[in-house]
């Protein structure tokens, strides 16, 4: 493989993988991004030849300078200087990947892969991240050793290097060499990412985690969720219902074998009281009050002497905005999985808000990891209405049509309790009207009053409108709730995955039941085939997701995710295991209870492993003993000095015969001269010099034969000739 | 015991520490995991990078090849062959410095490559600036191999010593003198000269003219008269190398340019086919001519050196 060649491949891929761990990490706009691949593909195709372009060098020239102009106006125009950073750094390298010329240009394009990995790691790495960063560990320690050679090539030979011979070496023939880089040290070099992730990962395992957050570079990431926030119109949830981006995920304890592809789940997020026609709205915006945090990070929802432990569920929230904690219905505590919190950084703290929603807060509130624990299923779960507050859940909208009231009144004369009436306005919706992603009500001047006489169809946002005022209009309070509905079953990462296509909306009525007193419960309107979570998909592509959306789950929970807690844990399972193999082998007690005890262990494990090493050190110095330098660096080989000795007569009889070879001039080179020039002798020093070389250098053993041979055949050469040729 | 190692930072290096440092105070104060990767590639590309250059540094040695005379203002190439003992592994970005007394390293040949079980033979340009003996030491063998941010080396003795024969200018002179002067000849062998030597027996080739025809009457085969070389008197060169009591600033300099003259002169003669003879001041003599060839007295001149007022008559050091 031709050197040059290979080089150049090599820091190509370092400069790629540099620039996707910046693009993977979406957090540039989509032009940006856009921008940064045309131009890494077209930099990529730019052929060696151009290199020497006139217009490619006036473009190495003032396309960094201009890059810094631009940059620097945007900075000043408001821009975060983050990302300002970061966009010059690889639109740099772009321009740098286009137009390099030697071995320095390509450090610099080394130095400019290793920055967007820096960068990458503040603007948040996700699996691509991770992925781009192994084979930067792949990739890595070939690039900088052919850069190293390349860079030495260039600095040693076109500064006057000579070779044997004296003369000037060519420098771009040993770029074209196939004989630098064979496939051997490819396959060395590659090899080198094992030591060196092995390395990487023990480094990463044992580092201590302490976040002194004297300088934050992070930046929490946000994703806006239409349909929760303070303000919901008709016909804006739908549009979520295709969207596949995983919301949150949840794990369910003693599930069956094997597991339901679906899991119906209603994941309460925030509630709206105050509907004016066409749209929701939260009325109480500011009301957050802190909930109270007790032991081992446990909030207690609702006030009770214990909460149950036996039945929860563990979610892990991804970060989206507003940071709303879902929860499952009858949820009691909640108990947060935090990170290990920076010394200096706010802790994550939960808040209640009004209409039974609660959110997070903190300074590292990128997503939340939570278990939520329910009530069982007599309990009452829920916070008492207040007389104050009734009124909202019962307010309408002053242009409501007076026959949506008819309506209601006409499905629920017959009954006599709430829960009743409430029932049935549930199956009358669910059963009379019909599910419709694209709702034909939704421009409508009257969407609700279209949706129940004139379309009698639409999402999920119509039904749960149509049921919470056909109850507030025969006095039942009632609110409309914004969540998500079940998951999906990923079989690698054994847990439901919430999308946010699983957006629905359902309301919340509060409704006295017999023996029980009144509480905030949940009615679902929308049909069944609108109720349930997105119909998981078949196919290669979708179980490919699945594996993928597992690993993504995986690198955040194991690596991003590696905080101090689980380092404890990490060293303390270890030592468990370390302990129980002692047991077992029964080393627990008896003479060698000490010495195998793991920090003993380990440290004497440190010590056989040192005293091995230097033993080994000194086997290798001893073994090499009798190669030592005799002041001219030859070693006491018996073949070798024999070779020597009989080749230095040889040099006697062609210095006798006139033929003296220059210093300077190689043995071989030499008699090849001889032979060009046509000396009659010319064959035999020929032959006998290859003797030589093979013996001295091919590895060729120096038979007595040959050694007699070669000594006669020198002797016969000494002999004086007639017709003796001289060179000149 | 193995020469140590010396270790230095190259330009590269310091800034991967420096960004090194960064990094891990950035992962330390932030907590970042990622960071915490990062630093672990970059200390784990350190390790690497040291047991790599170790495996590259050892079992190399190394030759040097003098050449067998150098001159004051000539070039000369100084061969070094670098040969890897190692049964797999080769050695690559090898620097060898060639290290000289009392001077400077400023001589170095690289190795790009040296492929196990081989050697490698590079060449150095060098112009001596003074005669005398240039003394060489050893090697000093570094590689920045692999990534270039470290330099390691080690020092390994290997003394050598080449003699630097003064620079020689071209010197007109004077027609040869035919013709034999008595009482300070030499009669150095068989030759066409007016001498009569002996007699031996014609052989194919002879020229018949020397045919001595009574001899060969006698003894019945052809007898020729066997004549001595023409020979010619030395050509005594004298150089002055007592320094005197207190010498001018310039006496050095002064002391160098007869060495040159005296030189150049020599060599002169010995072109035009004369024998010469460099007496010094000292008593001491040092002769060439053209059988012998100019070394041993370019040798003597180059070594030779001031001596004291009082100064012991020098040897004349073997030729």
């Amino acid at each position: 493989m031709r050197f040059g060649l290979v080089h150049r491949i090599m820091t190509d891929a370092l400069a790629a993988l540099g620039v996707l761990a910046v693009v993977s990490t979406a957090s540039l706009s989509h032009w940006t991004n856009l921008v940064l691949l045309v131009g890494l593909a077209a930099a990529l195709v730019i052929p060696e030849s151009w290199q020497n372009r006139p217009a490619l060098r006036h473009f190495a020239t003032l396309a960094p300078l201009a890059l810094l102009i631009l940059q620097g106006g945007r900075l000043v125009a408001g821009r975060s200087p983050l990302d300002v950073a970061v966009e010059f750094a690889a639109l740099l390298q772009i321009v740098r990947l286009a137009t390099r010329r030697g071995a320095a240009h390509d450090q610099q394009i080394i130095v400019l892969a290793l920055l967007h990995f820096i960068a990458g790691t503040v603007l948040g790495g996700g699996l691509t991240y991770g992925l781009c960063f192994f084979g930067f560990l792949v990739v890595a320690p070939g690039a900088l050793v052919l850069s190293h050679l390349r860079r030495e090539v260039e600095g040693n030979y076109r500064q006057g290097a000579r070779d044997r011979t004296g003369l000037p070496v060519d420098v771009p023939r040993i770029l074209r060499s196939r004989r630098v880089v064979g496939r051997g040290f490819l396959g060395a070099t590659c090899l080198l990412a094992v030591p060196i992730l092995l390395f990487t990962t023990a480094l990463f395992l044992v580092f201590p985690r302490i976040g002194l957050s004297l300088l934050l570079l992070s930046r929490p990431h946000a994703g806006r969720m239409v349909g929760f926030s303070e303000h919901v119109d008709l016909g804006d949830v739908g549009t979520l219902r295709d969207d596949p981006t995983i919301a949150l995920r949840f794990e369910v304890a003693d599930l069956p074998d094997p597991p339901p592809a679906r899991k119906t789940l209603r994941l309460r997020g925030t509630a709206l009281d105050r509907y004016d026609g066409h749209a929701w709205l939260r009325t109480q915006r500011e009301a957050l009050h802190p909930v109270a945090k007790e032991a081992d990070d446990t909030y207690s929802l609702f006030p009770r002497a214990k909460p149950p432990r036996d039945r929860f569920l563990s979610i892990f929230l991804e970060p989206i905005d507003p940071p709303v904690v879902f929860l499952p219905p009858q949820t009691v505590a909640l108990r947060l999985r935090l990170p290990n919190a920076a010394l200096l950084g706010d802790p994550v703290t939960i808040q209640r808000g009004a209409d039974g929603e609660f959110r997070y807060a903190g300074s590292d509130a990128r997503g939340l990891t939570y278990d939520a624990y329910m009530a069982r299923g007599d309990e009452v779960a829920s916070e008492p209405l207040a007389t104050d507050d009734r009124e909202r859940y019962l307010a309408l909208p002053p242009d409501l049509p007076i026959r949506i009231a008819e309506l209601a009144h006409s499905w629920t004369y017959r009954f006599a309790t709430d829960r009743e009436k409430a029932v049935e306005l549930e199956r009358r919706l669910s059963h009379d009207f019909a599910y419709d992603l694209h709702s034909p009500s939704g421009g409508k001047p009257q969407p609700l009053d279209d949706f129940l006489f004139v379309s009698r169809r639409g999402h999920c946002e119509f039904f749960s409108t149509a049921m919470a005022v056909m109850l507030r209009t025969i006095g039942i309070p009632s609110r409309n709730v914004t969540g998500f509905v079940g998951g999906t079953w990923n079989r690698f990462g054994r847990y439901y995955a919430v999308r946010e296509g699983d957006a629905h909306s359902w309301i919340e009525a509060y409704v006295e039941e017999p023996g029980r007193p009144a509480s905030w419960q949940t009615f679902d309107p929308t049909p069944t085939s609108g109720a349930q979570p997105m119909e998981p998909p078949t196919g290669a592509y979708y179980y490919l997701r699945d594996f993928v959306e597992a690993l993504s789950q995986r690198w955040n929970t194991y690596v991003i995710g590696y905080d101090l807690h689980k380092q404890v844990r990490l060293f303390e399972d270890v030592t468990r295991r370390y302990e129980r193999l002692r047991g077992k082998s029964g080393l627990q007690k008896g003479p060698f209870s000490a010495l195998t005890r793991a920090p003993v262990a380990g440290f004497i494990l440190l010590l056989l492993s040192t005293v091995a090493y230097g033993l080994w050190k000194r086997r290798r110095g001893a073994g090499e003993k009798p190669s030592t330098d005799r002041g001219d660096g030859r070693r006491n080989d018996p073949g070798r000095e024999a070779i020597i000795a009989l080749f230095c007569k040889l040099e006697a009889a062609l210095q006798k015969l006139g033929v003296t070879r220059p210093r300077w001039l190689p043995p071989l080179r030499h008699a090849e001269d001889l032979q060009v020039h046509g000396h009659p002798l010319a064959p035999e020093i020929l032959s006998l010099t290859q003797v030589y070389l093979e013996a001295r250098f091919g590895g060729k053993v120096l038979t007595e034969a040959t050694r007699h041979d070669f000594a006669r055949r020198v002797r016969e050469l000494a002999l004086p000739r007639r017709g003796r040729v001289e060179l000149g | 015991m193995r020469p140590p190692r010396r270790l230095k930072f190259t330009r590269e290096g310091k800034f991967f520490v420096g960004i090194t440092l960064g990094v891990g105070f950035a992962a330390i104060n932030t907590a970042n995991n990622l960071l915490y990767l990062l630093l672990g590639l970059l200390l784990s590309l350190i390790v690497v990078s040291g047991i790599m250059s170790e495996l590259s540094l050892q079992g190399l040695t190394v030759v040097r090849r003098l050449p067998s005379r150098a001159q004051v203002g000539r070039p000369h190439l100084v061969e070094i062959e670098v040969f890897n003992h190692k049964r797999r592994v080769p050695s690559y970005a090898i620097e060898v410095e060639d290290l000289r007394a009392r001077q400077p390293a400023d001589k170095r040949c690289f190795f790009l490559k040296i492929s196990p079980k081989s050697a490698q033979v590079a060449a150095y340009r060098r112009t001596p600036l003074r005669r005398g003996r240039d003394v060489h030491v050893g090697f000093r063998i570094a590689t920045r191999f692999p990534f270039g941010l470290f330099e390691k080396s080690r020092e390994v003795t290997a003394p050598g010593e080449l003699v630097i024969y003064p620079a020689v200018d071209p010197v007109q002179l004077p027609p040869a003198q035919m013709g034999h002067v008595p009482g300070s000849a030499h009669v150095v062998g068989r030759g066409h000269g007016e001498d009569f030597l002996g007699l031996k027996l014609m052989r194919t080739g002879d020229d018949p003219r020397d045919i001595h025809w009574r001899k060969s009457a006698a003894v019945g085969q052809p007898v020729m008269r066997e004549r001595a070389r023409e020979t010619q008197p030395d050509i005594v060169l004298t150089l002055d190398t007592v320094r005197p009591r207190d010498p001018p600033d310039d006496w050095g300099s002064n002391f160098e340019r007869r060495i040159r003259d005296v030189a150049s002169r020599a060599m002169a003669h010995l072109k035009r086919g004369d024998c010469v003879a460099v007496r010094t001041s000292s008593g001491a003599v040092a002769r060439a001519n053209r059988i012998v060839g100019a070394d041993p007295l370019l040798r003597y001149l180059a070594l030779v050196e001031p001596q004291g007022p009082h100064g012991a008559i020098a040897s004349v050091p073997a030729s």
